[in-house]
């Protein structure tokens, strides 16, 4: 991480923010569970289309008090694994560039505990004088970061989770 | 046999009430109380900043999921999803303490100002480029 964060020091397209928000949605027809997050630290080079994004998996707060010590302890142990992250690249930077589009493509890579898969997500991106704000939702498969869900609540969680994302980037220079 | 139907029922029916009442407790087990929560660390700023630049997984062991009492000066108030978010900052420190606010705090929040010096109690989730807190209330 901090590797990737000094690679992007030359340049002078980097935004950032560290109060990024991201929630997650599980709909099952027993229950809604539904945990917020707007301690996200994400970055982004506009120059290159490098995207970091880092996680904090405490900072997820529920509702219920028991749902959040079950998502802490149980799902994705986060005494062990405390942070999630994404690295990606956006594939159609030209076109974001100038102005032609206003939804990015972002391939990337996801780490969850001690698992990673590819990810491709579509966010909406907002470019104004300066920031730069990337808007989106897509799904995580929790079987595939090695969550597992004791059979007794198996009916209450989903097994695709919405996840949304809203980061109001900065530029890098100005703090 | 009759009379024994009749305690069976009720047994069972008792059993089963306790047995909602206590699931239905457990579900909605309130979250800890921060406002009258003892902090477990009294820290400064830099204090903090220190020791998760120092060792972060130590500084992880000791501090996350604890309430946390931290003083310093307010650099910046802001929302975020309908939450207020309080940023601490002290001389000498590059590091922030970033703090997202209970919502039963929305009130206590207008009446600060950028600049001053604010006490606040929050549990610890950890460290990026800044330490955060969760469900923090102001003492101060």
């Amino acid at each position: 991480m901090m590797l990737f964060f000094s690679s992007f020091v030359q340049s002078q397209e980097q935004y950032f923010t560290r109060q990024g928000y991201v929630s997650f949605y599980s709909h099952t027809p027993v229950e809604d569970i539904k945990a917020d997050n707007n301690q996200v630290l994400s970055i982004v080079d506009f120059s290159t289309g490098q995207i970091a994004i880092t996680i904090l998996m405490k900072s997820f707060t529920f509702e219920k008090a028991l749902m959040q010590e079950h998502f802490n302890e149980n799902y994705v142990e986060s005494d062990k694994y405390p942070k999630a992250s994404f690295s990606g690249i956006i594939t159609n930077l030209e076109a974001l560039q100038n102005g032609e589009n206003g939804v990015a493509q972002i391939s990337g890579q996801l780490t969850i505990k001690d698992a990673t898969n590819p990810v491709t997500i579509e966010s909406k991106v907002t470019i104004e004088e300066d920031t730069i704000t990337f808007l989106g939702k897509f799904s995580v498969t929790v079987a595939a970061y090695n969550i597992k869900i004791p059979a007794i609540v198996r009916r209450n969680i989903a097994k695709e989770v919405e996840v949304s994302f809203n980061f109001v980037h900065h530029p890098y220079n100005q703090k | 046999m009759k009379r024994l139907t009749y305690i069976l029922g009720v047994c069972i029916l008792v059993g089963v009430l306790l047995v909602s009442f206590v699931f239905i407790k457990m579900y909605n087990k309130p979250h800890k109380d921060i406002a009258n929560a003892q902090p477990e660390f009294v820290v400064s700023v830099t204090e903090l900043a220190e020791e998760f630049q120092t060792d972060e997984n130590e500084a992880n062991q000791k501090y996350l999921d604890n309430v946390l009492q931290v003083e310093g000066e307010l650099a910046n108030i802001s929302t975020n999803n309908g939450k207020s978010v309080l940023t601490l900052r002290q001389e000498g420190s590059t590091i922030q303490v970033i703090c997202t606010l209970d919502v039963s705090e929305n009130k206590k929040v207008l009446l600060l100002k950028e600049g001053q010096q604010v006490t606040v109690k929050g549990i610890c989730t950890g460290f990026l480029m800044d330490i955060m807190l969760v469900r923090t209330i102001i003492v101060n």
